[in-house]
């Protein structure tokens, strides 16, 4: 009973997880300024962010409405203090493992995200309204991967249990090299909802200006970016977990590396591929995204799924290849390769028309 | 006391038919509460029959038992009534969901010129409601369930709007062809097995898995009933016409909670207890579930009439109960019957919170409406209970209900769970954009002053909203109190273990006690650093809303509902082309194009000429003569 409540409260709970998002976020932008050239902030900044913001007034506009307005970023810190009683962070049995299963976890982080759509519908400022419809948008398009990615492992070892995915990738190997197509379908839908480039449409700084939290300001404004941060090392460990082989002990060498030195290492790893994917991409529309992920990702994610279903074998690969035809297909289609068959036309069109102006000035002449 | 007791099955069904044919002889200002009486009358009734059974019966798990009480024996059809496990927890529930809905209406109806029908067609519809469930012979069963179609036809007549007799003979229509179809099946019954008694065929029926042609075409048929009544697709084309013009109480109950109760039970009692269905079965049923959930709530994604919505999301609800029922396991089934009494509770909640809008507004045109939070708080957050329990959000009931349906989906076909995770999702987005466009965003002007509603349609509203959060965070006494039951009447038992505070099944766990005591933790910590944040600050001058420099924005700037989700309709244009044009009312088409022209046949024989009808009436006389002095 101690043991759990100093487990939510510090580790690997609540101080743990703020002191290590604070961190994640600064290796973000760290590498993002590297890849731009730039010097990049302090170790400290951002724990120095959260204690100007906590320091400021609260500006509630009029339109707002009071209660949800103040309480959306409350909700968001509530449920990513407790999902994270479900991952495995300190060892391969998350902290509640009795309490919560992949499920539970999964419609915690639609709970964060449904918070922050909240806040920017009652903050009464079109902006906002607007970033919530476009964060609505890309959750929808972000959550049909997500589910099928998430359900691959869930399937191929019959279990909803969290600490029982990550004991079997220490006997099988990682699901990552079993499963890749539903890692990068992982990946990709994880980039969406942590709302970075190229998915960032809900907070498009250029567009409608910082979108969901334009009214937010103060500790409130504090608490949401302490939430997202949270949720970065959250999601990631969650990503980690269920594919990188999650917080286990490695022996190197004859020095055990303790489990949780291990998840942070892999989660490190993990938040500088989507870091580096979100340095050299630009930004796309939401339904542009919304096609993306429900014609390209989902059918990537199927393809692992249908291959840990374990159906008839020509059953299998019958589905994998309409899928990939339907993949190419897509991107053939959106990518405007249709110049091709515009190009192989003219050239059609041009032999035929030389050969029979040959034909006619051999005629004429 | 006992007394009322042993009587209780007959009771309950006889209480709101009294009551409803004596409603019209009170005032309008009485009739309201009168009704109101009687349908606390009968719930206490309904909770009375639901403890003696559990207490005569425990609640251990035991075989299948049956109590009938048989009175009054007619020809070939018994009154006789079935008290099992599968109909007390849904009369106990069917009684408590139409005492709130008549709590509502005392208030709501006021704007109605005369409520003299509609509360003897309330009564009379829970009265028969209950009746149907507590049956034990199909053609009793079958009388009662046509007199609600019939009530629910004389409801949506009494409503305000253009379409409303064409939406109540839609809903007849429908509803009673698909009736036909299950008397057809229940005859096939009695000639296999000469009997209408339902214990008696489940004897003999239930004993061995459905095979043959015969016994398959009567359970097809068995199965089109229900579906039209609880409005799965592709039957479902009267339900969002009947919600926009229907009164809203009469809406919320029945579409919304009675009917699917009725037309679920009786899904689980042909499946399940009449017969014993295959694997074949369990994956046509549940692809029929999981198609209605999808289309349906692809339907309500793009919709701007508020009442047409929540009945999109109605039809969509019960893909969910139909997929769990038809999955077979046990853990679908108790799945699929909990979210039944979920989706009764938050649905019931929504269509009072649309309707309590519309009563103080005047409008259910989304596009119209906004911002109106800070002048309806109450409303604007049962509202949002509802909405976060329908979207299956913990630690709200209906994620319970749906987590016992998505582990069974994992265990048996995991494709049906990753349809019915991402309807959930599909959900979300579609209550976000009903409270953005309600409650939040730019409130017109012509709303400023607009008031909370009457305190019996917030106690009312309060009561659901009460009910989605304690059957979240304490699961465990609906699944043990309500469900198990249920599941003992068809054999089988919870395969949910019941360690204090959490759910096991044997792939995952979901404890709603320490996840509720988190969340509530975490709630509490952010709060105490808003408080910190706020210390020494004093009120400064109220802030405008930030345009970039620009004036305040006018109404017209405004994320209207109409365009919440414009990538999603431009993705799909062609499916939503072809719905808008009616296309699923193929059926419906189909089936009136054939009665009219059936119907035409016959009408020349109306010729109106007087020698023409005496000369036929002479010819079959003379062949009746001849025919009774001993012809042929």
């Amino acid at each position: 009973m101690i043991y759990e409540i100093l487990a939510f409260f510090i580790y690997p709970g609540l101080l743990f997880t703020a002191v290590i998002g604070m961190f994640f976020e600064w290796i973000a932008r760290k590498t993002t300024a590297k890849f731009q050239h730039r010097v990049g902030p302090p170790l400290l900044q951002p724990f120095y962010d959260f204690v100007k913001l906590i320091s400021k007034d609260i500006i509630i506009p009029q339109a707002a409405s009071r209660s949800m307005f103040v309480i959306a970023p409350l909700i968001s810190l509530a449920a990513v203090a407790t999902v994270v009683m479900f991952i495995p962070i300190a060892g391969p049995q998350p902290v509640f493992g009795f309490a919560g299963d992949i499920i539970v976890i999964f419609y915690l982080f639609v709970m964060m995200a449904m918070a922050t759509i909240l806040a920017g519908s009652s903050s009464g400022n079109p902006f906002g309204a607007v970033g919530a419809s476009r964060e609505m948008t890309l959750l929808l398009s972000l959550e049909l991967p997500l589910i099928v990615a998430v359900l691959v492992p869930v399937i191929a070892i019959g279990s909803l249990n969290m600490g029982q995915i990550v004991t079997s990738q220490m006997a099988g190997g990682m699901f990552a090299l079993q499963y890749p197509f539903a890692a990068i379908a992982f990946i990709l839908a994880m980039q969406a909802d942590l709302g970075k480039l190229p998915f960032d449409q809900a907070e498009a700084e250029t567009e409608i200006v910082d979108g969901v939290f334009v009214e937010y300001s103060g500790g409130l404004l504090g608490i949401s970016r302490l939430a997202y941060d949270m949720k970065l090392f959250a999601m990631i460990s969650f990503c980690v977990a269920m594919f990188f082989g999650g917080a286990v002990p490695i022996v190197v060498a004859g020095i055990t590396i303790p489990a949780v030195i291990t998840l942070l290492i892999k989660a490190a790893i993990i938040l500088v591929v989507v870091v580096a994917i979100a340095g050299i991409t630009a930004r796309v529309r939401v339904g542009q995204a919304f096609k993306f992920f429900w014609a390209v990702v989902t059918p990537l994610a199927l393809i692992d799924l249908v291959r840990a279903l374990g159906l008839n074998i020509y059953l299998t690969y019958g589905i994998i290849a309409v899928l990939v035809a339907f993949i190419l297909f897509y991107v053939f289609k959106a990518t405007k390769y249709r110049g091709i068959t515009k190009a192989i036309r003219r050239a059609i069109d041009f032999t035929v028309r030389a050969y029979t102006k040959k034909e006619a000035e051999s005629k004429g002449e | 006391m006992s007394a009322i007791i042993q009587y209780s099955p007959i009771l309950v069904i006889a209480i709101p038919i009294i009551a409803a044919l004596i409603a019209p002889f009170f005032t309008e200002k009485t009739r309201g509460w009168f009704a109101f009486l009687a349908g606390a009358a009968t719930s206490v009734v309904a909770s009375l029959m639901l403890l003696s059974y559990l207490h005569v019966k425990g609640i251990a798990s035991i075989p299948m038992a049956e109590n009938v009480f048989s009175w009054a024996p007619m020809i070939y059809t018994q009154f006789s009534l079935l008290v099992d496990g599968l109909s007390v927890p849904m009369v106990f529930f069917a009684a408590f969901v139409g005492t709130v809905a008549l709590l509502y209406s005392i208030s709501y109806m006021s704007k109605y010129k005369s409520t003299r029908s509609f509360y003897s067609l309330m009564l009379l519809s829970i009265g028969t409601a209950i009746g149907a469930l507590l049956s034990a012979n199909l053609i009793l069963f079958v009388v009662f369930w046509k007199i609600v179609g019939v009530t629910l036809y004389g409801l949506i007549n009494l409503g305000k709007g253009e379409g409303k007799e064409k939406a109540a003979w839609k809903s007849l229509m429908i509803v009673t062809s698909a009736d036909y179809a299950m008397i057809i099946g229940i005859i096939v019954i009695f000639l296999v097995t000469g009997t209408f008694y339902m214990p008696a065929i489940a004897k003999t029926l239930g004993a061995s898995p459905v095979g043959g042609y015969l016994l398959g075409a009567a359970l097809a048929l068995l199965i089109i009933g229900p579906v039209a009544k609880a409005a799965g697709i592709p039957l479902h084309t009267w339900l969002p016409e009947a919600a926009a013009v229907a009164p809203t109480p009469a809406i919320g109950m029945l579409p919304a909670a009675i009917e699917k109760l009725m037309g679920i039970y009786l899904l689980t009692r042909v499946c399940y207890y009449l017969f014993t269905i295959t694997a074949a079965w369990n994956i046509a049923i549940a692809t029929l579930g999981a198609i209605t959930m999808f289309v349906a709530v692809m339907m309500a994604l793009v919709q701007d009439d508020l009442k047409k919505l929540l009945a999109f999301h109605a039809v969509s609800q019960v893909g969910y109960m139909i997929l769990g029922v038809g999955l077979g396991i046990p853990l679908a089934i108790a799945g699929g019957l909990f979210h039944l009494i979920n989706n009764a509770t938050f649905k019931m909640g929504l269509f009072f919170g649309g309707g309590a809008v519309q009563y103080r507004t005047g409008t259910k045109d989304l596009n119209k409406l906004g911002g109106l939070a800070r002048n309806m708080p109450l409303t604007a957050l049962f509202f949002i209970i509802a909405s976060l329990s329908i979207s299956g959000i913990p630690p709200f009931n209906g994620f319970v209900s749906k987590w016992m349906i998505y582990s069974a989906a994992i265990q048996t076909y995991p494709v049906f769970a990753i349809i019915a995770m991402i309807v959930s999702a599909l959900t979300l987005a579609s209550f976000i954009k009903l409270i953005h466009s309600m409650f939040y965003g730019p409130r017109p002007k012509e709303y400023k002053d607009v008031k909370e509603v009457p305190k019996t349609m917030t106690i009312a509203m309060g009561i659901l909203a009460f009910v989605c959060v304690f059957f979240g965070i304490f699961p465990q006494i609906p699944l043990n109190y309500l469900i198990l039951p249920c599941l003992n009447a068809i054999g089988m038992t919870l395969p949910i273990g019941n360690v204090p505070g959490s759910l096991f099944t044997n792939i995952g766990a979901w404890g709603p006690t320490p996840a509720t005591l988190m969340l509530l933790v975490g709630l509490l910590i952010g709060a105490v650093i808003y408080a910190l944040s706020r210390v020494g600050i004093t009120k400064g001058e109220p802030a405008t809303t930030y345009m970039g420099g620009e004036d305040s924005p006018s109404e017209e700037i405004s994320v209207t509902s109409h365009h919440f989700y414009y990538p999603v309709k431009q993705t799909f244009k062609t499916p939503y082309n072809i719905a808008k044009k009616g296309g699923f009312d193929i059926i419906y088409r189909t089936i009136v194009n054939a009665i009219v022209a059936f119907t035409q046949l016959f009408r020349r024989t109306h010729t109106g000429t007087l020698t023409t009808y005496i000369s036929w009436l002479i010819i079959f006389l003379g062949i009746a003569c001849y025919l009774a002095l001993g012809g042929i």
